[in-house]
């Protein structure tokens, strides 16, 4: 066994590959009709006024975040788990019965849990807090889920060859622990059909109901260390994970320096924990806690560069992968997504630019350029990376992965760029007054001013989505159709068709 | 020229272009702290990431990788030992020397207060205002009482006054500002049930009129404009309105036109209940001035077009 390379079992990453896939088209589309709809309003009802319900932008907008959070990242940050976690402990899950069926039920409980959450958020059945809204009976559900996952990792951990954790293994563990910590606190809620209120009365609302455990001002405040830090540890911790194993594997570099790992992980981890409260700067929170979220959003930006420089001095001297690889392209544009979004937000975070920025689009456009340009193009470029290897399949076209990098990136850059101009545009437009004091534009001065570039958005964003289609159909036609590679072309550079 | 440079120019120049764009649409700069701080963030964003990806990338084409390796390698990826970069190291320090020293010392928690500062604010421009109230023109008080309109009162009323209408019934939902109109229906319900929701003293009381007919001979002549023969017991409601129905300063209002006083009242003490809801109380949000100057503004008549 020792001698020869082990077999490494990719049925649980093969399965989370799939759902990638499938949410990702989902939300990305939901997100695109979203578009369009904040840019003619019309269709809001365009399928008749029956549906408008199930149509109407308040009923799909968490629909869309959803399902590129908790369906599409998670799904991608689960596949990767179980193709990365087994490489670098080296041990096959094969060996592992139970963490093979702990694995499976893993994926087949998580399917409910997002059955359950499209229904239920399609029915209008919600708490209403952002990124947060599935009510009680569901979260339960994702909870025995992410315990499933600790399960697994730490199972698998248990039973490693390899005597070192892998740096990617820490910043899975820790998006384990994190999300696990801000999930369980964030949803503590009451469901008032079984429980009494202060006057003995129960049986309030459908069986499903709940109001949160927290009210008013701290209800706020969990509410953005939650949303804050599920950004942490959703969006950033597993992302970098995937940057650790995925670039280097695929260059065949050594990473550029072990320390920058270490102080980057810890200083992030330590970081990121006290900057939520920026969500709520000019609130009711008390003063203390928006000057400690804005500190600490500014101390954040060298933990989030030093994983991206890192990234960028492994490929030293190696421009020439770079430039002829469009899997590495993937990596080192998103590397540099990621640097531009993690000055971007502590910028924002700046009490006196966020008095202009607060509740504008230049917000969605730096959420955006984060989700598109970082997390989605790292986890495309991972699952390019892990195709030929579960399928042992050689990539189906190189020249469809390449022209799907420039459409992306093109739709990415019409993204950010419109949200940045309207944003801008809209704070400065809500803040102008005149002399004394009265303001300048009504609300619907700064909607009709805005309609241009939300259109541009949604161009954007049905680019991204081609592209994003494209993504899958080469997958799907390398799983189909693909020459068959050996083991030996799977060392580093991934094999692709021309 | 080397492509990475070309494109950290090209990327460097569009960006500042669209922020550039973006202070020009609407809006702008306007003297304000706030925007000027915003553009100059968005500004060294733009550069600060350029200047530093630039840096980087461009070892992708002139470096080599270098250095010990650590003993230990995971799935064939190995690790350098090599040191921090210097730069990253360094503002790294003193980014957290200054996070200490700012919410301690630069701008102790204790010292700083939300809504003392908004106080602050708020005085010293209500002095400033009240400094260049003092001698404004008629002209210049139509133009800023069009403004508080604006805000305050368009969206209800519409820009030019002309208010909304139920597309269903064609009641009005919210009035036409640049005339009284009053319906017939209406003046026969106020005749008989009294009013008091403009905020004038004590009100209408109830019943003033008693008799059926003279109750629609008096609605319909006010909803005539006032024009023709005037009935006899109009006289009843002349002792307030005014014989003209031009209403009476303090007591009651103008029968005939949305004036000066009728909405300095409604704007102060009214509570006027409407199809769509029941009027806010403007005179919360509204400072006196404010209220001088929409009420001049409505009582020249919305639509009507204002000298520049």
């Amino acid at each position: 066994m020792e001698n020869r390379p082990l077999e490494y079992d990719y049925t649980v990453a093969k399965m989370f590959m799939l759902t990638t896939i499938v949410l990702g088209i989902v939300g990305m589309l939901v997100g695109v009709i979203l578009a369009f709809e904040l840019a003619f309003p019309s269709l809001n009802t365009v399928l008749g006024s029956g549906v408008a319900e199930y149509t109407n932008f308040s009923r799909l907008r968490p629909l869309h975040t959803d399902a590129v959070i908790f369906g599409f990242t998670l799904s991608g940050v689960f596949a990767t788990w179980y193709y990365v976690g087994q490489r670098v402990l080296k041990v096959s899950m094969a060996e592992s019965k139970f963490l093979m069926a702990v694995g499976k039920i893993h994926f087949y409980l998580y399917i409910v849990g997002v059955a359950a959450v499209v229904v239920s958020l399609l029915m209008g059945i919600t708490t209403s807090k952002e990124y947060a809204e599935f009510e009680w009976p569901i979260d339960i559900a994702i909870v025995i889920v992410w315990v499933l996952w600790g399960v697994s990792i730490f199972g698998l951990i248990g039973i490693r060859r390899e005597k070192a954790l892998y740096i990617s293994v820490w910043y899975y563990i820790a998006t384990f622990l994190g999300i696990a910590m801000l999930y369980l606190f964030n949803n503590m809620e009451v469901p008032t059909y079984f429980f009494a209120d202060g006057a003995g009365q129960a049986g309030i609302g459908a069986w499903y109901h709940s109001v949160s455990m927290y009210a008013g001002t701290n209800d706020a405040l969990v509410q953005w260390w939650y949303g804050h830090n599920a950004v942490a540890f959703g969006f950033t911790v597993p992302i970098v994970a995937m940057s650790y194993y995925f670039l280097p594997k695929e260059s065949g570099q050594a990473i550029y320096s072990y320390k920058l790992s270490l102080l980057s992980f810890w200083s992030l981890m330590f970081v990121y924990l006290w900057a939520g409260g920026h969500h709520l700067l000019f609130s009711t929170v008390p003063d203390w806690m928006q000057t400690m979220g804005s500190v600490f959003s500014i101390v954040l930006i060298l933990p989030s560069w030093g994983s991206a420089i890192n990234m960028l001095l492994t490929m030293k001297g190696e421009w020439k992968q770079v430039a002829e690889s469009p899997l590495i392209k993937f990596m080192i544009l998103a590397s540099t997504f990621y640097m531009f979004s993690t000055l971007e937000g502590p910028i924002q975070a700046i009490k006196s630019v966020n008095a202009i920025a607060h509740f504008t689009d230049w917000i969605v456009g730096h959420v955006h350029d984060g989700v598109l340009g970082w997390v989605a193009f790292m986890i495309m470029a991972s699952l390019f990376h892990m195709a030929p290897r579960v399928f042992k399949k050689e990539i189906y076209s190189k020249s469809l992965m390449n022209t799907q990098f420039w459409i992306q990136t093109l739709g990415v850059i019409l993204y950010f760029t419109s949200m940045w101009i309207a944003g801008i545009t809209q704070g400065m437009m809500w803040r102008a007054h005149d002399a004394f004091g009265n303001l300048t534009y009504s609300f619907v001065d700064t909607v009709a001013a805005l309609h241009p570039y939300f259109f541009i958005r949604g161009v954007g964003g049905a680019l991204y989505l081609i592209g994003f289609l494209m993504f899958a159909y080469n997958i799907y036609k390398t799983w189909t159709v693909g020459r068959q590679v050996e083991e030996r072309e799977l060392t580093n550079a991934t094999p692709m068709a021309a | 020229m080397n492509k990475i440079y070309l494109a950290a120019i090209v990327t460097t120049l569009a960006m500042l272009g669209f922020t550039y764009v973006a202070m020009d649409i609407k809006g702008g700069l306007n003297d304000d702290i706030v925007n000027q701080l915003a553009i100059l963030g968005a500004v060294v964003l733009v550069i600060a990431t350029v200047f530093v990806v630039t840096k980087y990338v461009r070892q992708m084409q002139t470096d080599k990788a270098t250095g010990d390796l650590t003993e230990e390698n995971w799935d064939g990826i190995g690790e350098y030992m090599n040191e921090m970069p210097f730069g990253w190291s360094v503002i790294f320090l003193l980014t957290i020397i200054w996070g200490l020293w700012y919410w301690t010392a630069g701008y102790p928690v204790a010292a700083y207060s939300q809504i003392g500062e908004w106080n602050e604010e708020v005085a010293a421009k209500n002095a400033s205002i009240a400094q260049r109230a003092a001698n404004l023109t008629p002209n210049e008080k139509l133009h800023l009482g069009k403004a508080v309109f604006n805000v305050q009162c368009a969206p209800c009323h519409g820009t030019n006054g002309k208010g909304q209408e139920n597309y269903q019934t064609g009641d009005l939902r919210a009035e036409n500002l640049n005339k009284r109109a009053l319906s017939k229906k209406y003046v026969e319900k106020v005749i008989r049930e009294g009013s008091n929701q403009l905020g004038y003293a004590g009100g209408m009381p109830p019943m003033m009129l008693q008799d059926d007919a003279d109750i629609d001979a008096v609605a319909t002549y006010i909803e005539g404009g006032m024009k023709g023969e005037q009935p006899a017991q109009y006289a009843v409601c002349g002792s307030c309105h005014g014989m003209n129905g031009e209403g009476m300063d303090f007591v009651a209002p103008s029968l005939t036109a949305y004036n000066v006083d009728l909405v300095k009242t409604l704007l102060t003490s009214g509570t006027k209940k409407g199809e769509i809801g029941t009027m806010p109380r403007e005179a919360k949000i509204l400072t006196p001035l404010q209220i001088e100057l929409v009420a001049a503004f409505v009582a020249n008549g919305p639509a009507t077009e204002l000298e520049e």
